[in-house]
């Protein structure tokens, strides 16, 4: 995770194992974290990191504003230790206690000046309304009403107040019940409480949140109802104003760190499962395929449930395959003719069944799928092939099975590896494109010629300019986008936005479709215009459709535009990073020369003339005119 | 139960983030610079989570050094070496 630091920096580790390296340090305590998820292992951590340099974190620094009307301070370690793992430098920014609406209304505040990421907007309900939630039977109706809206005004009034000053991703909570009914066993037969109030809040909050792009829900009224053990820490309440036990604090700081994660484009693709004593019990090797544990009888059904949840997975857009240490014939059989089997041999995108080492496998899938490595969750039952795939694919998450098939389902639901921020059509087509993609390319080993093969596809392309129903498919691309993005500026959806009113932006798209599939929108670039230049800021493409020109048609529609508008000259960027080596020399390709030259940037020029660019012939493009 | 004295000095030393040489019988929210009233609460949920034991309300408010921590965790059954 952590390069070395050069300068002399202060040595210490703080579990007294001697002078260890600091960035040692810093991943043994994140191990340590792994192994205990303890609320005292990220404290470690968190200290730890205020002694590292932020200049070792490959992905810069990630800066996180943390608005509450509670001490919400024991949260911080956790929020920061998340962000930490996801390879950015947290930096914090925390209100004063209670001054949530000075802190946003005002705009000369230390929130505006902070320039934050990601706001986490936290509130608590005893703080906020006191008289609702500990006085709620002597409230009138009317008082009652008028302490909703209040509620509900100060709410719509913060969010508001936020969106117009900065397009940070803003994160508010909902409201967890209260620990105990207003009335007894009357709660149940009340018009008017407790409850239903908190029910009918989470509502309005949920309403509240569709009017404004890029303000995501945590919801806390689930996570207090789903955690085990106690979720407040009364004693911390009254002497410090602090509610959130020990157990709460980790799990809502991970709550956060899935949607950090999801934010950073680190959420995973893929999902590579083992078979035996993984989707059933039993080994079909030795059992046979009559022997091998899976039905609607324990512990049969414990691997129904398991397959259901993977099969929710992959209705999400979740790619699925399979690696397994078997006869490829015997397993097949099972997803062929066992009738108890949920998961059937069509959902896998592909798989490796063979007698292999499952790390080289694992990497073939890569290759075959054109997913990177790290976009990787392994799933087995085996001690031994868990740790052989960590050690030589530690990019890949590796989720390893206890013996009891029954925790199966939570291991998979509670970890968050594959939560996104939206779900697009295309997430729910993926799986369908990504075996049409295994289709494609035994078609091209059997066509003559890769023009032939291109023909034969009956590639179809769309492209024009993004309208507002796009955005968040053209988000979500610039979020996901590694290898074939030249510049890897991530947007939000109200970036894009503010992008679409800009009369010096123009923002293209283009959409794919074959005679195997349709696959939706893949590519996008931002053209800045700038007379008589126009920059191509931004320009990428999902890695699935690689190798089909559509890279070409995109770029000649910006040429082919920016002519029309009489610019003659095209400026591109390319920014390096660690994924993208592969599009380097994408300008020189096409003609462009290169201007500027550094190590991490470089910048092409290129003449518009006379001659109208042309689309490869074998391929039909359609335009879209909007202007 | 009886249970190595390292543990507590491992503990306070990862709740405020110094070495565990520098956790010693002088250790007190008086002596140490980091002991704020931030870290006092993350000290609580620390040492609880380590001992497995709940403090009482006025435990929590007791353990001002490293001395009254010691006696503290006796009355848990929790005897340091």
């Amino acid at each position: 995770l952590l390069g070395e630091r050069k300068n002399n920096y202060k040595l210490l580790c703080f579990s007294g194992t001697g002078e260890l390296k600091l960035s040692t340090c810093f991943t043994e305590a994140l191990k340590r974290l792994e192994q205990e998820r303890s609320y005292k292992a990220y404290l470690l951590c968190s200290n730890v990191l205020k002694e590292v340099d932020p200049e070792n974190f490959a992905k810069g620094s990630f800066s996180l504003a943390v608005l509450s009307n509670y001490t919400i301070h024991p949260l911080i370690p956790v929020l920061q230790v998340e962000i930490a793992q996801l390879d950015y430098y947290p930096q914090i920014f925390i209100s004063n206690y209670d001054s949530v609406a000075s802190e946003i209304l005002d705009a000369s505040s230390s929130l505006h000046s902070f320039k934050a990421d990601a706001i986490i907007l936290s509130l608590w309900l005893e703080n906020l309304t006191p008289k609702l939630a500990n006085q709620f039977v002597s409230l009138s109706i009317s008082e009652l009403d008028s302490e909703i809206n209040h509620i509900l005004t100060f709410i719509g009034d913060m969010i508001k107040g936020l969106r117009r000053k900065t397009v940070a991703r803003i994160f508010l909570n909902n409201f967890p019940l209260l620990r105990y009914n207003s009335f007894g066993i009357l709660e149940g037969q009340q018009n008017h409480n407790l409850k239903n109030t908190i029910g009918k809040l989470n509502n309005e909050i949920f309403k509240i949140l569709q009017n404004y792009q890029d303000v995501y829900l945590v919801d806390y009224f689930s996570l207090f109802a789903l955690m085990e053990g106690p979720t407040i820490d009364n004693r911390l309440w009254h002497m410090n104003r602090a509610p959130l036990s020990r157990n709460m604090l980790i799990e809502m700081g991970r709550e956060y760190g899935k949607f950090f994660r999801a934010l950073t484009g680190k959420t995973k693709k893929c999902l590579v499962l083992d078979c035996d004593n993984t989707l059933w019990g039993g080994i079909v090797g030795e059992d046979g395929i009559k022997g091998i544990k899976i039905g609607k009888e324990y512990p049969g059904s414990c691997y129904q449930e398991f397959q259901r949840e993977i099969l929710n997975l992959h209705n999400r857009g979740i790619i699925l395959a399979l690696c397994s240490k078997n006869n490829e014939e015997d397993i097949l059989e099972i997803f062929d003719s066992h009738p108890e089997m949920i998961l059937k041999k069509e959902n896998f995108a592909c798989w490796k069944i063979n007698w292999e080492n499952k790390a080289s496998n694992i990497e073939k899938i890569s290759e075959e799928l054109n997913i990177d490595l790290d976009s990787f969750v392994f799933v087995d039952d085996s001690q031994f092939e868990c740790d052989f795939v960590r050690d030589l694919l530690p990019q890949v998450s590796v989720i390893q099975l206890s013996s009891n098939p029954s925790s199966y389902v939570e291991k998979l639901r509670t970890l968050g590896l594959f939560d996104a921020l939206s779900l697009s059509e295309e997430d729910k087509k993926r799986n369908q494109m990504y075996r049409s993609e295994v289709e494609r390319k035994k078609a091209k080993s059997t066509s003559a010629s890769y023009e032939e093969y291109l023909k034969e596809l009956n590639i179809f392309i769309e492209v024009g300019l993004v309208d507002t129903i796009k955005i968040p498919r053209i988000s979500q691309l610039t979020q996901k986008t590694n290898q074939f993005n030249l510049t890897t500026q991530r947007y939000s959806e109200g970036e894009i936005e503010k992008f679409l009113a800009n009369e010096n932006k123009r923002l293209f798209y283009t959409k794919v479709s074959d005679r195997i599939s349709e696959i939706g929108i893949v590519g996008f670039a931002i053209l800045d215009y700038d007379y008589p230049t126009a920059k191509i800021e931004t320009f990428l493409l999902s890695c699935r459709v690689l190798g089909r020109k559509v890279e070409d048609v995109l770029l000649k529609k910006i040429m082919k535009t920016a002519k029309k508008q009489g610019f003659t000259r095209l400026i591109g960027i390319y920014n390096r990073t660690k994924k993208n080596a592969q599009v380097e020399l994408f300008y020189q390709k096409y003609g462009f020369s290169n201007i500027i030259q550094t190590t991490e940037y470089s910048e092409w020029e290129y003449f518009l003339e006379e001659e109208e660019p042309k689309y490869p012939p074998y391929i039909r493009v359609k335009e879209i005119e909007k202007e | 139960m009886k249970t190595d004295s390292n543990r507590l000095k491992k503990v306070m030393a990862e709740v405020f983030g110094v070495k565990e040489e520098d956790i010693n019988q002088n250790t007190s929210v008086d002596t140490l610079e980091n002991w704020t009233s931030l870290n006092h609460m993350n000290l609580i949920l620390a040492l609880e989570e380590e001992f497995d034991i709940s403090l009482s309300e006025d435990h929590t408010i007791e353990i001002l050094n490293y001395p009254l921590i010691v006696e503290i965790l006796k009355e848990y059954n929790i005897e340091l070496d």
